[in-house]
């Protein structure tokens, strides 16, 4: 029936703007930058073809090593730091508080501030002359007063930290909003029976709010590995190369060395590796998501 | 804050303790942000006096803000570059997310698909390449192409919400509308998408703060200085307001454009929180 | 409501395209009849009603830089000699050195750029891709000063004309030195006892503004007299292969680095602390040395009202070599057909009547019979060792920006206070095998 063909070219027609857009600003510059990573473009010039060259090139890359160990080190203390934090803050928001949307609101107001602003703020608190050192030496601690943003060992830490202060709220949201999902007749049965709060919590909230967890972890470790802009700005990778990640490494790959063939190179092994990391995290969570 | 007499008696003891608590947490958590408002009304001198208080009638570093010459085209450009790319997305992702989710085609699951991996590419494998593709579209360093490089990137994740909530619109809405004589594009446009609006709620309170909060992206592609976004403008600013050398960091004039480039997001939050906190969460939670 | 919403939207993005292109047809039209009025001139075909154009673009001639202006009318003055009619453009790219480069990458990329124009570090780029007119059989070829070779010839052809030549070294408080009766060191350990003396009065001995990362790099491009004073072929060696960047050259560098911060003569907030700082430190005689370049002379005298003073740091052995890059250099695009009026451009743009204005106090020259004035005690210090000290190629020039990168992090490691790490020198031997066909080396 032709109203039927009409219907669908119709359909068509209604997902292909958004389809062509993505085409050409995400698959074609992606595959393109596949078929430059088996050449020695420079950004200007492509002289020839050299196989799988810059990827072995990649793994023996020791800059590339260790911003993958950052990367992972980053991603890693930041789950490990967030997560019970907003689990925490958002136990503590589900309860009957005075006030508790406030607090909600005010603890999310980092999350909506851009980075560039955050970095800013964080680097009038953390400079060797800023607040931060005056504080301690104010009560005492002088000699405790170190350059936050220039210690091989403390900076990459801080870096954690300043991006969990930004992030909690974000989390915290989403955990709030699953513990109110979660019935408390459930709770409240559970105490008859004499369970403790750390039983309850591992035994009927955890599981309950699992979907969450998986989303909310998913978010997490997929924009971490991808973390650019507070290092950037903060630290420009320093000192040493303690707090270079992958996506700044490439943005030098390709713009200051002029080795933009190698650049997306290490662009594509990231896009892997993301995609593998985050199939073994929502696999793992998932499989303990439970519906009571 | 609630305190009226009626409410005080639900809450023991105990709870306004935790309320307390709160409070002093909330204080300290929020402390930075107070010291960056602090910032922007010192004098250049004593910005990294710790505990200098200042009197909050020194205007300069506003001042020197509003008068720069490039201040008030970046507001613009962010805000022509927002205001663009939310409703060319919500139009398009409305569009492609209904469509999805009333399809049965196998080539509209293989779109789905499509839609899936946009998200998954890491943007900075792509900026070399879009560089390019950008100097030979001639559109580099133009608002245009930083919008068309956001819908491209970001179109998946608003569809997907508009596919999911498109499914919670039953179907005998549509079929009673279609017994009327509608077709299917009148059907999008009179009957799916008003209904549609609290998705649209979601998708344009959650997505804004990427594209006005956005670093990278204007870093790259609008790197000219003639079209800085106001995230441009706060990391530009040392040249711009500078002085007969390199580099120099006016810290209290660039604390002062941060205050003033983050105040219209912070606003729009607050007005906006209860639609992007349950848009937000509502996906997650149910999965 | 829908529908006027819809063409609102439409509006909107019409005339965000529409700006778009305009802009862009503007631009394309200035390039295009510039390019073609000067050919129309040689075919003769006599068009009169065209005006013909010449594009010329540096980053540096913005009205922040006081002899800009003094500058390009004493280079009109000269053009209009021989072309009288010729109506020149001046700073079609807008300045700020880091993204006039990029700018400038992408016009060539698109045929659309000047048709004269200067650039810095971009000799292998440009020369492979065939930008650039051979200027080999031209009069500057032979008035080349031997350490900017590398940064204006490419597979043998000149294709460029160095301006303005400068590299890193250690200026220092004239004020602070006489009051504590220092000399300049000869060796590098007389650096070690001036520092210490600093010290004991107080005194900070080095300061630079790590905080604005560009200053990084100082350290190990002006150290160069320990690999010169070791081995002077060392370049052309280590491109050969015999020698790679862990050796003992590069290692005795970075451990005489570590011996400056770990005796406390590198101030401890260094990371934290910007150019602008590091420089009133600088200028009120906090601290009393800087590794920075001849750029900082005129704003430390006109901030400060010092006059400062110039060495190259000499290794042990007291072997002193003062190393340059090119800072800028100025090429013919290879597009622009009338060639001689090209030249013509060139000759005026680096006449010696205008380099003294561009170059004055703040500058110094890559055509080896020209010499800059210098008005200040600083800068007549730096020249005096341009001539007086051995001269060397900048580090950056034979090494690729990877391997460079990992030397600077190096440096800020040391800075840090973590001791010396070998492995970064491994890092970067690695890189210079893996990029050093990037290099402009035979």
């Amino acid at each position: 029936m032709s109203s039927r063909r009409a219907d669908y070219w119709k359909r068509i027609l209604f997902i292909l703007p958004s389809l062509l857009l993505i085409a050409i600003f995400v698959a074609y510059p992606f595959i393109q930058g596949v078929i430059y990573s088996f050449t020695d473009w420079d950004g200007i010039n492509v002289t020839k073809n050299v196989g799988f060259e810059n990827y072995i090139n990649l793994f023996r890359d020791i800059s590339f090593k260790k911003a993958l160990s950052n990367t992972i080190f980053f991603t890693a203390f930041l789950v490990v730091i967030m997560n019970p934090l907003a689990l925490g803050m958002a136990t503590i928001l589900n309860k009957k508080i005075i006030g508790k949307n406030i607090f909600r609101t005010l603890i999310y107001i980092p999350t909506t501030i851009s980075l560039i602003v955050v970095s800013n703020i964080w680097t009038l608190i953390l400079t060797f002359t800023g607040f931060l050192n005056k504080l301690l030496e104010l009560v005492g601690w002088g000699s405790h007063a170190v350059d936050w943003l220039g210690s091989y060992d403390m900076t990459p830490m801080v870096i954690v930290l300043i991006i969990v202060w930004q992030g909690l709220g974000n989390s915290m949201v989403f955990y709030l909003a699953a513990l109110q999902g979660v019935a408390p007749e459930l709770h409240e049965a559970a105490r008859i029976d004499g369970a403790t709060h750390w039983k309850k919590f591992r035994y009927i909230t955890l599981p309950l709010i699992m979907t969450t967890v998986t989303v909310v972890l998913f978010l997490q470790i997929s924009s971490m590995l991808k973390i650019f802009d507070i290092p950037y700005l903060m630290t420009a990778g320093g000192p040493g190369d303690a707090t270079m990640t992958i996506t700044m490494l490439i943005y030098d790959q390709a713009f200051r060395f002029n080795t933009a063939g190698y650049a997306t190179t290490t662009g594509v092994v990231l896009m892997i590796f993301i995609i593998f990391v985050s199939v073994l995290q929502t696999k793992l969570t998932g499989s303990k998501e439970v519906d009571y | 804050m609630e305190l009226s007499g009626r409410k005080k008696k639900k809450y023991s003891g105990k709870s306004l303790a935790v309320t307390a608590t709160l409070c002093i947490f909330c204080v300290i958590y929020l402390f930075p942000l107070f010291l960056l408002v602090l910032s922007s009304f010192k004098e250049e001198q004593y910005i990294f006096d710790a505990f200098y208080m200042p009197s909050f009638s020194y205007l300069d570093n506003y001042i020197k803000v509003f008068t720069s010459s490039t201040f008030w085209g970046s507001l613009v450009n962010t805000l022509v570059i927002c205001i663009v790319t939310l409703s060319i997305s919500v139009i398009l992702a409305s569009m492609a997310g209904y469509v999805l989710a009333r399809s049965r085609e196998r080539i509209f699951k293989a779109a789905k698909l499509v839609y899936m991996m946009a998200l998954v590419v890491p943007a900075q494998a792509n900026m070399m390449i879009l560089y390019k593709l950008g100097i030979s579209m001639h559109l580099i360093n133009q608002p245009l192409y930083l919008i068309l490089i956001y819908l491209g990137t970001n179109v998946s994740y608003s569809v997907m919400i508009y596919n999911a909530f498109t499914k919670s619109i039953h179907m005998e809405i549509e079929e009673a509308a279609r017994i009327d004589g509608c077709g299917r594009v009148k059907m999008f446009t009179n009957v799916i998408f008003p209904l549609l609006k609290p998705a649209t709620g979601t998708v344009i309170a959650t997505t804004i703060f990427w594209y006005w909060n956005d670093f990278q992206g204007p870093l790259i592609y609008l790197s000219d200085g003639k079209h800085n976004t106001l995230m441009l403008e706060i990391f530009n600013f040392k040249e711009i307001i500078g002085t007969t050398s390199f580099a120099s960091t006016a810290w209290g004039p660039v604390s002062a454009l941060c205050i003033i480039a983050s105040l219209p997001i912070i606003i729009f939050f607050l007005l906006t929180q209860e639609h992007l906190l349950s848009g937000m969460t509502a996906g997650a939670v149910k999965g | 409501m829908m529908k006027k919403f819809i063409s609102f939207l439409l509006a909107a993005v019409m005339l965000l395209s529409l700006a778009a292109c305009s802009t862009q047809t503007e631009k394309d039209n200035k390039e295009t009849s510039a390019a073609e009025s000067p050919s129309s001139l040689e075919e003769g075909t006599g068009d009169a009603g065209a005006v013909k154009k010449i594009s010329v673009a540096h980053w540096m001639l913005t009205s922040s830089f006081p002899s800009a202006q003094a500058y390009m009318e004493n280079v009109e003055a000269i053009f209009k000699d021989s072309y009288p009619d010729v109506e020149i453009e001046w700073n079609p790219i807008p300045s700020e050195s880091g993204k006039y480069h990029d700018l400038l990458k992408a016009q060539l990329a698109t045929n659309s750029a000047p048709d004269v124009f200067f650039h810095q570090n971009a000799i292998v780029q440009f020369g492979k891709a065939d930008y650039l007119t051979d200027l080999s059989d031209q009069e500057w070829a032979d008035r080349i000063l031997e350490s900017t070779v590398t940064d204006v010839v490419y597979e043998g052809k000149l294709l460029g004309i160095p301006v303005d030549v400068a590299g890193w070294g250690v200026f220092y408080n004239q004020e602070v030195f006489d009051t504590y009766d220092l000399s300049v060191p000869t060796t590098f350990d007389e650096l070690l006892a001036v520092c210490g003396t600093l010290k004991e009065n107080g005194v900070t001995p080095f300061n630079m503004g790590f905080k604005d990362s560009w200053t990084q790099d100082g350290p190990w491009l002006s150290m160069s007299s320990f690999i010169y004073g070791m081995d002077k072929n060392f370049p052309q060696e280590l491109y050969d292969g015999t020698k790679q960047i862990n050796s003992e050259e590069f290692t005795g560098m970075f451990e005489a680095f570590e011996e400056l911060v770990s005796n406390g003569y590198i101030s401890n907030s260094i990371m934290s602390t910007t150019y602008d700082q590091a420089a009133q430190e600088f200028g009120e005689g906090q601290v009393a040395m800087q590794i920075n370049g001849p750029w900082c002379v005129q704003q430390i005298y006109d901030q400060y009202g010092v006059d400062v003073g110039y060495f190259n740091i000499p290794d042990r052995e007291g072997n002193v070599y003062m190393t340059t890059i090119t800072n800028s250099t100025v090429s013919l695009n290879s597009k622009f057909e009338d060639k001689e009026m090209g030249f013509a451009m060139l000759k005026a743009l680096t006449d010696e009547s205008s380099l003294q204005i561009l170059l004055k106090d703040s500058g110094y020259c890559g055509l080896k019979d020209i010499e800059i004035e210098q008005t200040l005690a600083g800068g007549k210090a730096y020249g005096d060792a341009l001539v007086n000290d051995k001269a060397a190629m900048q580090t950056n020039v034979w090494i690729p920006a990877s391997a460079g990168q990992k030397l600077t992090q190096l440096t800020t490691l040391i800075c840090s206070g973590k001791p010396f790490d070998a492995a970064y020198l491994e890092a970067a031997a690695d890189a210079y095998q893996k990029d050093k066909d990037l290099l402009n080396m035979q």
